[in-house]
């Protein structure tokens, strides 16, 4: 079964089993080709968009189009996610449900993810567009470096951390996608079902590698590179390929050969360029993790850090601050809590190299 | 890239189906070409350059370019070309890329040595590119060990092994057997016939992976419709340890 069957049944009403909980709806075709929904497609689902016929709302339909192995099991824990989701009050990925059996392909019945559409472009189309606007890529890492802290704070952790897999919203506000990649440290898996994207992961990353932290290492390497695109925005296209934001897996693999390790080294400091450098050249993804968090024991203040291993974070509990809608409220929560962590992370340098956090 | 065998062979049915070889070979070569622009160059709206495609139809004398229009220089098309240029015909509902009449014989050795010189100036080109070379063939084993030397199937194999060191060639072989017999998937060891091993020895290893682990060789014999349609699958998704064994491949112990 491949994407194009998936889209071809989904067009015919006669292949929906179930309501999907939105009522009627249509599939949007404005950019689809061969008369095909449009779609975005990743290894193992196919993402359509439904229009409600009601409110003319969309949703996010998500098919798997690949054998996807222990399928209940998958589907209960995404079930429990979604719970999650719920439970923690997230903001920063889209409430979802998971319909069962709902369409019918080649006389298999697959599931279905309903979740509502994010209005907006991914990492990299944004990065791109806005490769000459500073400031908006500089609150873009802001933004990223919160996202880090909320899922800390949430105890999630996300596999799958990749220019695709993050929308950036008009007002700058940053959503996370792909809940097949989502976990929670209460619903602990035994092996990941994938390895991230190549142009971002961490190049000795296993399927044994089930974190928590498996978002660090592509969170700190997309800041890191956009960091550099705000000292030399001619480092990258006005609309790169999602699946090419900047590194190849290549140059991961062997950073000391790599031209475009060159080009950033020429553009960031060292105390920004070394870390992702030290991480890179560790075999362990846990170690490599282990070097891009903050260093807790040089620590001589009270800080609450959001640490991957102490996500218990009941002491939180009745912390005023809440993830909230807003990404500045979002933005608060890091610099409120993490005034340390904050200027470890993104409190930068200057162009002489010396910190201004 | 593709090497079709459009042989008057392939103009027998399946068993009992009533379904030409042909047809299907077309159909499914069609259906992979729509999921390689579903899966992976239609993004965001837009047609990314991520895959060249090539293909050729092993048919009579010839080997003919088989994807629509002219024969392109280089031998290839990007992603813009080919994703654009399926034509809807007749209501259905894959475009169609690629369409033969079965006719004379089968040249794929003509066409693998075709295949050779594309490859050489495409990894010229583009060194860093990995490239997965399709063959489907009903295979008349006998027209083609004897429609070649030794010496020519010793050139063609030892290109397609000095590719496969590097691991970023594929050359996988699917053979097609109208006569319903016992398909062989992804095998360890060569088979013990000579035609089946010739095909084998033509294949290369699977790339270093999970699911080739141990290795096995990206070669399919007599398959029928449904092994053809996952077999075409490996080129355009990324296939998971055991994906293959939820729908009955008929070799119980294959990945």
């Amino acid at each position: 079964m491949g994407a194009a069957d998936i889209l071809d049944a989904a067009s015919h009403q006669g292949c929906w089993n179930t309501d999907l909980g939105i009522g009627a709806f249509e599939l949007d075709d404005s950019e689809g080709l061969y008369g095909l929904p449009s779609a975005r497609t990743g290894a193992s689902w196919v993402v359509m968009t439904a229009i409600q016929s009601s409110t003319n709302k969309k949703f996010a339909l998500r098919i798997p189009h690949n054998y996807i192995p222990q399928i209940e099991e998958t589907l209960s824990r995404l079930d429990t996610i979604a719970e999650k989701i719920i439970e923690k009050k997230i903001d920063w990925f889209p409430q979802y449900s998971v319909v069962r059996n709902a369409l019918t392909v080649l006389d298999k019945e697959l599931p279905v993810i309903v979740m509502p559409y994010i209005e907006g472009t991914s990492l990299s189309k944004y990065v791109g567009t806005n490769r000459k606007n500073p400031k908006k890529l500089t609150e873009l890492c802001t933004n990223l470096s919160t996202l880090e802290a909320c899922l800390f704070e949430s105890g999630f952790d996300h596999g799958d951390v990749s220019p695709g897999n993050i929308l950036v919203c008009e007002n700058g506000d940053i959503n996370l996608i792909d809940p097949d990649s989502l976990y929670h440290l209460e619903c602990a898996v035994s092996r990941c079902t994938e390895l991230g994207h190549p142009s971002v992961s961490h190049p000795c990353r296993t399927a044994d590698d089930i974190g928590p932290g498996l978002f660090i290492f592509p969170l700190r390497l997309m800041i890191f590179i956009i960091q550099a695109i705000i000292k030399n925005p001619a480092l990258i296209e006005e609309n790169p390929d999602p699946n090419a934001f900047f590194f190849e897996e290549s140059d991961l693999q062997k950073p000391a050969k790599s031209k475009k390790f060159k080009q950033i080294k020429r553009a960031l400091s060292k105390q920004q360029y070394d870390p992702i450098l030290k991480a890179l050249a560790n075999p362990s993804l846990q170690r490599a993790t282990e070097i891009l968090r903050p260093d807790i024991s040089a620590v001589s203040k009270p800080v609450i850090l959001f640490h991957p291993s102490e996500m218990d974070l009941t002491d939180l509990a009745d912390s005023p601050i809440k993830p909230k809608k807003s990404p500045s409220t979002r933005r608060r929560l890091i610099m409120t809590t993490l005034p340390l962590y904050a200027e470890i992370t993104f409190g930068g340098n200057d162009d002489n190299g010396e910190h201004n956090g | 890239m593709f090497v079709i065998d459009g042989s008057h062979s392939t103009g027998a049915l399946w068993g009992s189906s009533g379904e030409l070889l042909s047809d299907t070979i077309a159909h499914q070569t069609n259906r992979l070409i729509l999921d390689l622009v579903v899966n992976a160059v239609f993004d965001e709206g837009e047609i990314r350059d991520r895959i060249k495609l090539s293909g050729y139809i092993a048919q009579g004398e010839d080997v003919i370019w088989a994807l629509p229009g002219l024969e392109p220089n280089p031998k290839w098309l990007d992603a813009e070309q080919w994703a654009n240029s399926g034509q809807k015909e007749n209501n259905s509902k894959t475009p169609v890329w690629v369409k033969f009449e079965p006719k004379g014989k089968t040249p794929l050795l003509k066409a693998w040595s075709n295949a050779v010189e594309i490859i050489e100036e495409f990894r010229v080109e583009n060194p860093k590119s990995g490239i997965f070379l399709v063959s489907l063939t009903d295979g008349d084993f006998e027209e083609i060990a004897n429609s070649a030397s030794e010496v020519q199937i010793n050139e063609i194999q030892s290109k397609f092994n000095e590719y496969n060191q590097s691991d970023n060639f594929t050359h996988m072989v699917v053979h097609m057997s109208a006569e319903e017999k016992t398909p062989i998937a992804f095998p360890t060891t060569p088979p013990s016939d000579k035609f089946s091993k010739l095909l084998f020895d033509l294949s290369t290893w699977m790339p270093k992976s999970e699911i080739s682990d141990p290795l096995r060789r990206a070669y399919i014999c007599n398959a029928d419709p449904g092994l053809l349609s996952h077999a075409l699958e490996l080129g355009s998704k990324v296939i998971r340890n055991n994906s293959l064994q939820q729908d009955s491949m008929p070799i119980s112990e294959e990945e």
